[in-house]
């Protein structure tokens, strides 16, 4: 097991006072089978008047917030601990092909399939369409055991996308990602769940956090300094398989989940909205240390 | 069907006045719901029929004007979104009610409270355990991909509420006489407010044949609303609000209309907020808390946190609200997932399930293309159906399949293919008819009737009756408010006295005494206020164009000189309405003028312009409409029709005459008739800042003016204040400036001096309810106080001089513009501390996911 300290601080300044503000984060981590959560904690000021907790609909923690009094700056810091037990890579020949999980999961009515089903469809910012078909057409040949297929899509989205953060916003429609091969870890996610669901493979899209600093020897992987995306995809008899396209790995054990949803509008780390405020100004810093193996 | 229902007998008539049934075609493809066959009435219209054949065609007509007329002097309306001008239609309502009998509604009533039943317990079920989805009886796909299925709702039901509060259902009549569900209403039912008006007015326009028929009432049904609703709020501390999205809205005089019935407060999202966790509705006084909304806003633009990110309709926060039970919304957010007509194919099976019933009312033919098998039917038999998206989707019609070319239809099931879950067909259902009365004689219409349920502790309660609407042409499909048609008064008769009432529960609570009207919401205070300003501008602009027209039409006196255009500027706050009268020939400077004038006056495209001021008060006065008088509505209603069809100079000089009587009917109506409260206050600081900026505006222009023209320039003054009389009374002499500026300007006692308005004001605004009880005075009254002191301490000994020198001129126009600066800075700082829903709210750009 490996014990991870994660801090995830944003702030907002803004240029005209904010009388108040409400907030939704999805910033706690979620407990999964391959992670348990520790001690975790939303540090936020100034202090809210209102702060609760829940479950969402994907079993996410979701924290809304209010503050009520005039501010100038909105600061909001997550500090967790997490617990990771570590997992062999999938055998990737060793899945079913592909047409036979599209075949089966459309169709499978137990609790998990059913979960499954509604991550075949469209959602808010992922639309299946012809251009996502096409790409994904070259990785899913006929017969393909479904993860190998799915393992050559995400290395070909890392070797034919640019990492490009200027190229993007929140707001980049998808096929514009696809046009230009440029964008951030969300989009590459968001590609990849397209083309997914362009099979009748089931695809959901994680938010969560890489390991910034990492033990000697082994690579290192640049530019954590953010919050992360990947993609999560389901193969009957063995659950949710992540993948990571903008790495092009397997997370293992140096990915550490917060929440999963349909895609990016359902996790959204922080969202809110606000009285005032003038242009406000965005700042956020991640780290992700390790802090036991 | 009971015999007895539709027992069917040659029509007798017993007077020779008229021949209502004439040429009435009884069409055999359709079930029609007066005659069974040509000439063969159906024993429960026979009575009716009789009655409007006594009426005779000349009489019909007549009533029926009437009831076009009662409607619109009601202001009752349905906004037309593809209507370039923005106007709203006037609600046409036949003189013909609907008829059903009380035998035949009761199985109706039956089949409607049973399936409410059915979509409540589905509504708390998919916002709840799924069971539906895991057992099979409902496929994942058409929950998950409906637009209407709210995931951030899931788990926000109100507790121990039902789950529908209000549902509605549009029925047809199959030709075969089998009542058929074409649409389930569960968001936020309109139509309800119609209904009762329709009542209203045909009980008014046939008050014998009503009484005489029996019908059923409809106070019951709105009676259990408001017990209904009243048991709702988690604490009788808080108010009930009626959620609208605004004017713009198509049915928003419904809104208005409703809330005024049920004594709710109508709001708009920004009248609202949310703070500690509950929702507040912002008022002049403070916050005050909500317990239950009644949304006409759909559940998606609900919550601008948490759902449409895009949406003003309501305030963020709002789903937490609900969360934390101090709210209730009614319906619930999320509950516009039961709209799908997707669901329809699996009613049958789960009212099997859930209640072990048969469904009493089938539901219209009805394959969800997303199920495979249904696809296959749907594809194979497109042409005998209409197919319909499952969410009303602007660029994705609904169309009737045979009336598609080849073409079409391929690429209509190519579109089906791509997104099966999105489509349902559904089986075309030929309407049953009912007779209209069109021209001089009745006509068969297809038809639709709109019923309503509420819920009550021990189930639903039906409208007995509900809106009927017909196609606007004999061979229509589509009954739609937007596509134009005409809707009916639904009579349910009934065939044993009524005793309904014993079954009411005990009415709420005993009235207790009040003297207060409420708070009054700041979007409200804002509209009166407003309403007041437009009310004097559009009278002062009035007397100004009346003042010139007359001028213009007196030929042999004619002036075309620049005190006219120079007054017409000033009114019109804008130099883009100046009129150019200057620097022409004689004759063409009339013609020019003429063409000027009728622009500046009846222009409403043109700020500034006279009917643009007169638009902006009727719509102020339609936002206001809660706390006005039905006597001042009506006489705003009214001012509408004026300026309007005018031809000639002479005709838009009797526009104005009666445009500046009505205004003075509405001032009076409003002195008379509203409680002096806030919202009075509000609306009588309006009126006089604005008369107090117009009569200034007159003044400054007087002085301005050549001196050669003074005698003219101060008689005109005096008329475009009505204060001619009062000045001759005063001063035999002829019209002289000074004694002009004392009665227009100083004097306290003439109710048309800027010193009567401002002594007015401050009287107002010393009343204005402070958040925090302070020794000192608010901004307000220093302002006031300001303006009226300045008032006070001006000298105008010197100016009774016959000329007066540059430095006189000067500190004229330093005084009214110095006055000037301080109500408009008044009317700025009452904005700001009372009208707090102008805040500006923005969505934080949201952190997203960037790492590498």
């Amino acid at each position: 097991m490996i014990r991870y300290r994660v801090t995830h601080a944003t702030e907002y300044r803004y240029t005209a006072s904010v009388p108040q503000c409400q907030n939704e984060a999805h910033l706690l981590p979620r407990t999964t089978p391959r992670q348990k959560g520790g001690h975790a904690q939303l540090r936020i000021q100034p202090s809210p008047a209102v702060c609760q907790d829940r479950e969402d609909f994907f079993g996410n923690r979701v924290t809304y917030f209010t503050i009520q009094e005039p501010h100038a700056s909105l600061s909001v810091t997550a500090r967790s601990e997490v617990l990771i037990i570590p997992a062999a890579p999938p055998q990737l020949q060793a899945s079913p092909a592909w047409e036979e999980v599209r075949h089966s999961v459309s169709k499978d009515t137990s609790r998990a399939g059913i979960e499954a089903r509604q991550f075949l469809l469209d959602s808010p910012l992922v639309h299946s369409n012809t251009e996502l078909a096409a790409y994904a057409a070259t990785s899913f040949v006929p017969n393909r055991p479904l993860l190998e297929a799915v393992a050559d899509l995400v290395q070909r989205i890392y070797q034919e996308f640019t990492y490009e953060p200027e190229a993007t916003t929140v707001s980049t429609p998808l096929n514009e990602v696809l046009d230009h091969h440029q964008g951030v870890c969300q989009d590459f996610a968001h590609v990849a769940i397209g083309c997914l669901r362009t099979q009748g493979i089931a695809a959901r899209y994680v938010s969560g956090y890489l390991e910034t600093a990492v033990p000697d020897g082994q690579p290192q992987l640049t530019g954590a300094a953010a919050s992360h995306a990947w993609v999560s995809v389901y193969c009957p008899g063995q659950g949710w398989i992540d993948f990571d396209p903008t790495n092009n790995s397997i997370p293992t054990d140096q990915h550490i989940t917060v929440a999963w949803g349909r895609d990016y509008s359902d996790v959204t780390p922080l969202k809110g909205v606000v009285v005032g405020g003038g242009s406000p100004a965005l700042d956020v810093a991640v780290t992700a240390e390790r802090i036991s193996s | 069907m009971p015999e007895s229902t539709y027992a069917e007998a040659p029509f007798q008539r017993d007077t020779a006045r008229g021949d209502t049934l004439a040429h009435y075609p009884v069409l055999s493809a359709r079930f029609d719901e007066m005659c069974a066959s040509p000439g063969a009435v159906r024993s429960h219209w026979q009575y009716a029929l009789r009655a409007f054949d006594a009426l005779g065609p000349a009489e019909l007509s007549r009533r029926r004007d009437e009831v076009q007329q009662v409607l619109r002097e009601n202001g009752v309306t349905y906004n037309v979104y593809t209507d370039p001008q923005g106007r709203t239609r006037p609600w046409a309502l036949d003189v013909i009610p609907a008829l059903l009998t009380s035998q035949e509604w009761r199985t109706i009533e039956q089949g409607l409270i049973q399936r409410a039943e059915l979509l409540n317990l589905i509504g708390a079920d998919l916002y709840g355990s799924q069971q539906l989805i895991h057992d099979g009886l409902l496929p994942p796909e058409l929950i998950y991909t409906h637009p209407g299925f709210l995931r951030p709702c899931h788990g926000a039901l109100p507790t121990p509420a039902p789950y529908l509060c209000l549902y509605a259902a549009d029925l047809a009549r199959a030709p075969d006489g089998t009542i058929t569900v074409l649409d389930d209403r569960t968001q936020a039912p309109s139509g309800a407010g119609y209904a009762l008006e329709n009542r209203l007015v045909l009980s008014r326009i046939l008050p014998s044949l009503y009484r005489d028929a029996q019908v059923h009432r409809l106070s019951l049904f709105f009676r259990t609303l408001r017990s209904t609703l009243a048991a709702l709020a988690p604490s009788n501390q808080t108010r009930t609000t009626l959620l609208t999205p605004g004017p713009q809205n198509e049915t928003y005089f419904e809104h208005v209309y409703l809330a005024s019935y049920l004594d709710y407060t109508l709001v708009q999202g920004d009248d609202l907020t949310v703070r500690d966790g509950r929702l507040w509705l912002k008022t002049v006084g403070g916050l005050q808390q909500v317990g239950v909304v009644v949304r006409r806003v759909d559940d998606v633009f609900c919550d601008p946190l948490e759902l449409h990110r895009e949406s003003l309709l309501a305030p963020p926060g709002l789903l937490q609200a609900v969360r934390n039970n101090t709210v209730v919304v009614a319906n619930p957010l999320g509950s516009g997932v039961l709209e799908n007509p997707g669901l329809m194919a699996y009613l049958p099976q789960i009212a099997k399930v859930l209640l072990g019933q048969d469904l009493r009312l089938a539901s219209v033919p009805t394959w969800w293309c997303g199920d495979e098998q249904a696809l296959a039917y749907v594809v194979d038999h497109i042409e005998q159906l209409v197919i319909k998206p499952v969410f009303p989707n602007p660029g994705t019609a609904t169309v009737h399949g045979a009336r598609l070319s080849a073409q079409e239809r391929d690429a209509l099931i190519q579109n089906i293919r791509a997104r099966p879950h999105f489509f349902v067909g559904q089986e075309q259902v030929a309407l049953s008819t009912t007779p209209v009365f069109t021209g001089d004689h009745l006509e068969p219409r297809p038809m639709v009737l709109r019923s309503f349920l509420v819920s009550r502790d021990d189930g639903y309660v039906a409208m007995p009756g509900g809106l009927t609407r017909v196609t606007p042409d004999a061979d229509g499909w589509l009954v739609s408010g937007q596509a134009g048609g005409l809707s009916k008064d639904t009579w349910i008769l009934a065939s044993e006295p009524e005793n309904q009432f014993s079954l009411i529960p005990a009415p709420e609570h005993s009235v207790s005494i009040t003297r207060s009207g409420g708070e009054v919401p700041s979007r409200m205070a804002d509209n009166l206020f407003w309403l007041g300003r437009y009310v004097e501008r559009t009278a002062g602009g009035a007397r100004v164009f009346r003042e010139v027209l007359q001028r213009v039409l007196d030929t042999e006196t004619a002036r075309y000189d620049t005190s006219l255009s120079a007054f017409l500027s000033a009114h019109t706050h804008s130099t883009a309405t100046y009129l150019r009268f200057i620097g022409y020939g004689e004759r063409r400077r009339l013609t020019v003028a003429e063409k000027e004038l009728f622009a500046t006056i009846l222009d409403a495209d043109q700020p500034g312009s006279l009917r643009f001021h007169l638009n902006a008060l009727v719509h102020a006065g339609q936002a206001a409409r809660g706390r006005l008088s039905d006597d001042a509505w009506r006489a705003i209603n009214r001012l509408d029709h004026e300026l309007a069809q005018v031809r000639s100079l002479s005709e838009m000089l009797e526009s104005l005459e009666r445009l500046i009587i009505g205004l003075a009917a509405v001032n009076g109506l409003n002195t008379e008739s509203m409680a002096r409260g806030h919202g009075f206050r509000f609306m009588e600081i309006g009126r006089r800042l604005e008369r107090a900026l117009y009569t200034l505006s007159l003044l400054r222009t007087g002085c301005e003016l050549p001196s050669e023209t003074e005698k003219v320039v101060w008689e005109m003054v005096l008329a475009m204040t009505d204060s001619l009389m009062t000045y001759r009374r005063r001063y035999a002499s002829a019209v002289q400036a000074g004694a002009v500026l004392d009665l227009l300007l100083l004097d306290e006692s003439n109710p048309r001096s800027v010193g009567y308005q401002i002594v007015q004001i401050r009287d107002q605004v010393t009343g204005l309810p402070r958040k925090k009880p302070r020794p000192h005075r608010s901004a307000e009254e220093r302002i006031v106080l300001e303006a009226l002191t300045t008032l006070q301490v001006t000298d105008l000994e010197r100016y009774s001089m016959s000329t007066w020198d540059e430095d006189m001129y000067e500190t004229l126009s330093q005084l009214f513009a110095g006055l000037s600066t301080r109500l408009l800075s008044l009317s700025e700082t009452l904005s700001r501390d009372y009208f707090s829903h102008i805040e500006v709210q923005q969505q934080l750009t949201a952190t997203r996911s960037t790492s590498r």
